[in-house]
């Protein structure tokens, strides 16, 4: 079985109000949600705020999801994306990357090697100048792992349209790292 | 191409490290968890989101009956229209729309023609399936309709099932017999009921017609007995009339 189908049987069982089921879609997209609110908001509390929020919007609403139909992930990376839109709308303060760098975020591996750690800080600087389509392209697929199918629904755009411009992205990244950014 | 390799792991190095930076805390992972599991806990108990749950099936199913429903009204009205013989897949359709065309009809005298009507039709049902069992091969029937229909049941003998019993055949047989008798009792009973607007008596029409009717179509022996039960109900009618 695919992983979408795996999702959307899980998705039916939560209708009917499987408790693992819930748990089982909680441990899959809590983690992926996390990293995409955090890294477009910068700010642990609002990217914490936000996944609370998605969890209880897709419970809300998860009696209008159609499993035969729509595919559970894109609906609910769906959710999450609007979420986030309807929270720039309200104008909360964003803090740049650079700053969060600064000012907090955990640094899992204390021991990890100080020219990854510099890599790391210039791609996200680099990530955080980009335009906003290619800046959510970047937090989605490289950040939040959501896969093509998925973006393709949060987007509008193919799939097909997608990988061009993640490729794309890719190259443009690289070579404004490399021009030393 | 080893470059290419180089720049690959380097990504995947940079990818694991912006993940484990971006790693959620334990607690705050632990804490919504329990609090969206507490919510499901309550969806779970409140029958208003399992009936919304059931609503889409529920919508499902009505398409579907509405769809099964006008199906078979529309097969039933065409075999109706058709006039399908009695070996036709379609006949008991056919008898179940007769019957809605008799309940929807208002008018006695009307319904005295639609009486009518359908007792010639299972005057013809005999008549076809009497020569469908007299001619093994294939043969063309053409009906005696009143109406001037002509109804060509191609190889009717065919379509019954070459295995048909005979028993099934004379119940068959019986029962357009008693249908008929049916459909001109009620016609007749109507007509005593009723007086016609042109002052004519209808139930001398009917019995005169079915005489004829019975006479030219039924020839056999074994359906004499419809006749003689003809004769007898109409001479009863005559009687009483006069």
């Amino acid at each position: 079985m695919s992983e979408s189908a795996t999702i959307n049987a899980l998705a039916k069982r939560l209708q009917k109000g499987d408790e693992k089921a819930g748990a089982a879609i909680f441990d899959r997209f809590a983690t992926p949600f996390y990293r995409y609110f955090l890294s477009r908001t910068n700010q642990k509390e609002i990217a914490q705020d936000l996944v609370q929020e998605a969890f209880a919007k897709m419970l809300q609403n998860i009696a209008q999801f159609n499993a035969e139909i729509g595919n559970f992930s894109s609906w609910f990376w769906q959710i999450a994306r609007n979420l986030l839109i309807d929270s720039f709308r309200q104008k909360k303060p964003v803090q740049s990357l650079e700053v969060m760098q600064e000012t907090g975020f955990d640094v899992v591996d204390p021991n990890e090697q100080v020219q990854t750690n510099a890599e790391m800080q210039r791609v996200l600087a680099i990530a955080d100048e980009l335009p906003e389509e290619e800046r959510e392209l970047f937090h989605s697929y490289f950040i939040a792992d959501v896969s093509y199918a998925d973006l393709a629904v949060m987007t509008g755009k193919s799939e097909a349209n997608l990988r061009v411009m993640i490729h794309r992205l890719k190259k443009k990244i690289a070579k404004i790292y490399d021009s030393g950014f | 191409m080893i470059q290419g390799f180089k720049d690959t792991i380097r990504q995947w190095h940079l990818k694991s490290r912006v993940h484990r930076a971006l790693q959620p805390e334990k607690e705050f992972l632990d804490s919504a968890r329990e609090s969206f599991l507490k919510s499901v806990r309550t969806m779970n108990g409140n029958s208003t989101a399992r009936m919304m749950a059931h609503a889409r099936y529920w919508r499902y199913a009505f398409v579907a009956l509405f769809v099964v429903v006008i199906g078979t009204g529309g097969l039933a009205a065409l075999a109706d229209n058709a006039d399908v013989p009695t070996d036709n897949v379609l006949y008991p359709l056919k008898r179940v729309s007769e019957q809605v065309r008799l309940d929807l009809t208002l008018s006695d005298e009307q319904k005295i023609k639609l009486h009518e009507d359908l007792a010639q039709r299972r005057l013809r049902e005999l008549e076809a399936l009497r020569a469908a069992a007299a001619s093994p091969a294939p043969t063309p029937v053409r009906t005696a309709a009143p109406t001037a229909t002509v109804l060509t049941v191609t190889a009717s003998a065919s379509r019954t099932p070459a295995a048909a019993s005979a028993s099934k055949r004379v119940q068959m047989i019986q029962q357009l017999n008693q249908d008929f008798r049916d459909e001109v009792d009620r016609a007749i009973e109507r007509a005593e009921r009723v007086r016609m607007p042109d002052g004519s008596d209808r139930k001398i029409e009917i019995c005169t017609r079915f005489n004829q009717a019975v006479q030219d179509h039924l020839t056999s022996p074994r359906d004499s007995s419809t006749g003689d039960w003809l004769k007898t109900r109409c001479l009863i009618q005559v009687k009483v009339s006069q």
